[in-house]
């Protein structure tokens, strides 16, 4: 499968490992030369490696789409002309399976994409290159949602159940007819007493059941929710 | 250029000066241009009033084509830009770029020169390109390149004029010099727009300006810049010695510029446990230190532990460190990733990500360099102490400065700061937490000094003796003391363990389940040390344990031969602070007639000394320190 000269799989060569990758570690000499973040996420419950701010944001926005089922960061090691080369993020939303590549806009048409492209296509595989200037336009949201994911990794790792909770927040916004803020789940007096109901809200969010308005101001008592 | 009329009829708000922007500060102008621009100012009023240009002029002492021309200025447009309103009326600012607006001059038609230069390069572009690759070249010092200087560049010059054919009655070839003062000006200006850095696109940061308490917490070290002293009483002997330069590592919330935790770390390098030891107290911020130094004193006021109850709610979301060794230590990643927190290594040398740490450090500073013995901010500050006084142990005690310091920073925690709005910054992460939104924490179980080991051991049961199962950690066997939950066969557990004190540690399974406490052997139980004590035993006295079977009194035989070692006297003294705080060794388990030899359990040198006299070689108990 990876007879192509100019590209090889440099970690698995099994089909198997392309369509169900996990994380490439990232050498200490590497980490220490990169803008580097790492964070448990949700829909990648490891700590997950993130090479430049877009990259890391990138994630935030991957988190708040209801659509991605999943990620991984540094999917695969691929050797291309001779070089090493790990794409950014492998996404799996709805059917689709996606490897994407974060490039700033003065850096695209992206060099490796006309070997990359047709070799994944072989396995139903798109590729994707993102620009870090449309993923720093959302930063807003998505600095909103990597710290909504941070509450949810901490209540997920406490067992925090909210089934019920979640059940009545539901009911309560499709009965009500004026704008619902996040403060009136909350007591800001006592936040330990509603800390279970924020989680639900949260949890309710990140499913895609509810939606908040995170896009042009930080999360907050004033933040709206909606369905 | 449009004139003023025009601009009036578009917008006739700006016909009343109090619509115009006020964005000139007269406090920087010179006193003779500040009265000028006042004057201009009027003369402004006076004619937005309905006065005439005439009646105007005569008023301010001016023709009236000077108050035609103020207008321009002030309400002109050129080039579609916006009137340049107050920046107008600026006496002699210039505007616009300049340009040539009469013919070139000629032989026969000697006009002036006046900014001819500058229209020779428009209407010959190629000179200026060549003119401007030359330069480059030799300032990025090409191996083609020469040296160029303002000569060499005006012959260059000419023989461009004729390579691309600049008639020979124009200029130029009009004036004397051959526009020798041009060309200077010219490599002069265009040498230092190379030199000048080139400007990055800045782009501003949304999460900067967030107000949202330990939503981003910076982490740094750096060492103290000056050297103390100490006094060692070995066997009753009295010792001064001057103690090399030890490291702080302090943590700040970008929010409030509260500094949240700090560390003194008493050691050649800084380690992950002391970048671990201020990640715990972010959430548990240790007490205050004892003053032993008489006048000083702790200064009244609110401090971190008046939010105690408060703190450990509140979900750290960046901790930003730089890419120094210790900061990627397994146990600090697997703290930040306990506490949900995301960690940021920003890119190399680049310490302005993270200014406001860096910025405290200048803080600090300010307390060593007040000391004779400091070493100062580089190797050539003249404030550094002189090769006269460096011969004899510096005044300062190392405890002193450790109490200063202490001080000084509950001091900045108080100090009510401009930036803030007049509060302090404790008072500010107070307000964050109990008025503003915060991500909160789950409920948590009470703080626990222990600590996770990232890495899983194996627990492992002997095949052919009758004996306690057993797990290697550090380097040593720790035996089990009583089963809490029984396991029979090898396997793999998790260890959880106080970094201060490794005598005893947990052991847990993979699945979380309590299974039992493990001790040390009996030549580790006597005195409470840390993994950094114990690897540097280890390390030092690998060959010579076999031998005598008391790791502690090998280790001391060898720092006290090597007492004279800057690095061992420093050693010592971590050692002391190390064991200046008391830890009970609690021995549940042991039988009774083994409590004799190893179930005392104070640390304080004092304290044991008579008991320990009979039992060691090189009575550990014989050194002091004050």
């Amino acid at each position: 499968m990876t007879k192509n000269k100019l590209l090889e799989v440099m970690t698995d060569k099994s089909v198997d490992f392309l369509r169900h990758p996990v994380c490439h570690h990232t050498p200490l000499s590497f980490r220490r030369k990169t803008n580097y973040y790492e964070q448990i996420m949700l829909k990648h419950p490891l700590p997950s490696p993130f090479h430049s701010l877009a990259e890391y944001l990138h994630g935030g926005l991957l988190e708040a789409d209801p659509s991605v089922q999943s990620y991984v960061p540094q999917p695969y090691q691929f050797k291309i002309n001779g070089k090493r080369y790990i794409p950014d993020v492998f996404v799996i939303r709805g059917n689709q399976k996606i490897v994407m590549e974060i490039k700033p806009e003065a850096q695209t048409p992206f060099h490796y994409e006309q070997y990359l492209e047709p070799f994944l296509h072989k396995y139903q595989i798109r590729f994707e290159v993102i620009t870090n200037e449309s993923i720093l336009a959302q930063e807003q949201k998505a600095v909103n949602w990597l710290k909504i994911v941070q509450v949810l990794v901490a209540a997920n790792k406490s067992r925090i159940r909210t089934t019920q909770l979640q059940d009545e927040i539901m009911s309560k916004l499709l009965m009500s007819d004026e704008a619902i803020e996040l403060g009136d789940f909350i007591d800001s007096g006592d936040r330990q007493r509603t800390y279970a109901t924020e989680v639900a809200v949260f949890r309710l969010a990140h499913a895609g059941l509810i939606s908040l308005a995170l896009e042009q101001s930080d999360l907050g008592f004033d933040t709206v929710l909606s369905l | 250029m449009n004139g003023f009329r025009s601009t009036l009829i578009e917008k006739p708000e700006l016909n009343d000066l109090n619509n115009w922007p006020m964005h000139v500060d007269t406090a920087t102008m010179s006193s003779k241009n500040r009265a000028k621009f006042i004057r201009n100012v009027e003369i402004i009023k006076y004619f937005q009033q309905g006065v005439s240009v005439k009646k105007t002029a005569m008023t301010h002492n001016v023709s009236p084509s000077m108050v035609y021309y103020l207008l321009n200025r002030a309400l002109g447009t050129y080039d579609g830009e916006p009137p340049a309103l107050y920046k107008g009326l600026i006496p002699n600012l210039i505007q616009h770029e300049k340009q040539r607006q009469s013919p070139m001059p000629t032989l026969a038609d000697g006009r002036g020169s006046v900014f001819a230069f500058k229209a020779l390069l428009k209407k010959y572009p190629d000179i200026e390109v060549e003119l401007q690759a030359k330069i480059k070249a030799s300032y990025r010092g090409t191996a083609t390149s020469e040296n160029l200087t303002p000569n060499i560049l005006h012959k260059t010059f000419l023989s461009l004029l004729i390579q691309f054919g600049v008639p020979k009655d124009h200029y130029p070839y009009t004036t004397q010099s051959l526009a020798y003062q041009s060309v200077r000006r010219y490599f002069h200006d265009y040498l230092s727009e190379l030199r000048c850095p080139e400007s990055r696109p800045w782009r501003e940061s949304i999460s900067k300006r967030s107000d949202m308490a330990f939503e981003e917490i910076q982490i740094d070290e750096q060492h103290f810049d000056c050297e103390t002293a100490i006094e060692f009483e070995i066997f009753g002997r009295r010792t001064l010695v001057r103690v090399k330069r030890f490291w702080i590592v302090m943590a700040t919330d970008c929010s409030t510029g509260c500094i949240l935790a700090f560390h003194f770390s008493i050691n050649l390098r800084c380690s992950q446990w002391d970048i671990m030891n201020v990640l715990k107290q972010i959430h548990y911020p240790k007490p205050k230190l004892t003053i032993q130094t008489p006048s000083l004193s702790y200064p009244e006021g609110p401090n971190l532990n008046d939010l105690k109850a408060w703190l450990p709610r509140v979900q750290i979301g960046v901790i930003s460190l730089d890419n120094d060794m210790a900061h990627f230590g397994n146990n600090c990643i697997q703290y930040a990733h306990d506490q949900q927190a995301c960690l940021h290594y920003g890119h190399p040398e680049n310490p302005n990500a993270r200014e406001q740490i860096e910025r405290l450090f200048l803080m600090i500073n300010t307390v060593t360099h007040r000391h004779r013995s400091t070493t100062g901010s580089h190797s050539h500050d003249p404030i550094k102490e002189s090769k006269r006084l460096k011969k004899k142990p510096p005044k300062v005690n190392v405890q002193t400065l450790l109490e200063m310091m202490s001080i000084q920073i509950a001091e900045y925690n108080q100090k009510p700061q401009a930036r803030l709005g007049g509060i302090c910054p404790v008072e500010k992460l107070k307000e964050l937490i109990q008025h503003q939104y915060y991500c909160m924490r789950p409920p948590q179980a009470p703080q626990s000094q222990l600590v996770k080991d990232p890495k899983l051991r194996k627990l492992h049961f002997s095949k052919t003796k009758k004996q306690h199962p057993w797990v290697n950690f550090y380097g040593v066997r720790y035996t089990v003391m009583d089963w809490s939950k029984s396991v029979n066969t090898t396997t793999t557990v998790s260890i959880e363990f106080d970094p201060q004190d490794i005598r005893k540690i947990k052991a847990y399974l993979p699945n979380g389940d309590f299974i039992a406490e493990l001790i040390v052997p009996r030549m580790w139980r006597r005195y409470a040390h840390g993994i950094v004590t114990r690897k540097r035993i280890i390390k030092t006295t690998k060959n010579l344990l076999f031998a005598s079977g008391d790791a502690f009194t090998e280790y001391f035989t060898i720092l006290q031969k090597n007492f004279h070692k800057p690095s061992v006297q420093l050693e010592m003294v971590r050692l002391g602070f190390e064991n200046s705080q008391s830890r009970e060794l609690v021995l549940d388990m042991v039988k009774t007639d083994d409590l004799s030899e190893v179930g005392f359990s104070s640390n304080s040198y004092e304290q044991s000394a008579n008991y320990i006299s009979s039992q060691i070689r090189m009575p550990w108990e014989q050194v002091k320190i004050s």
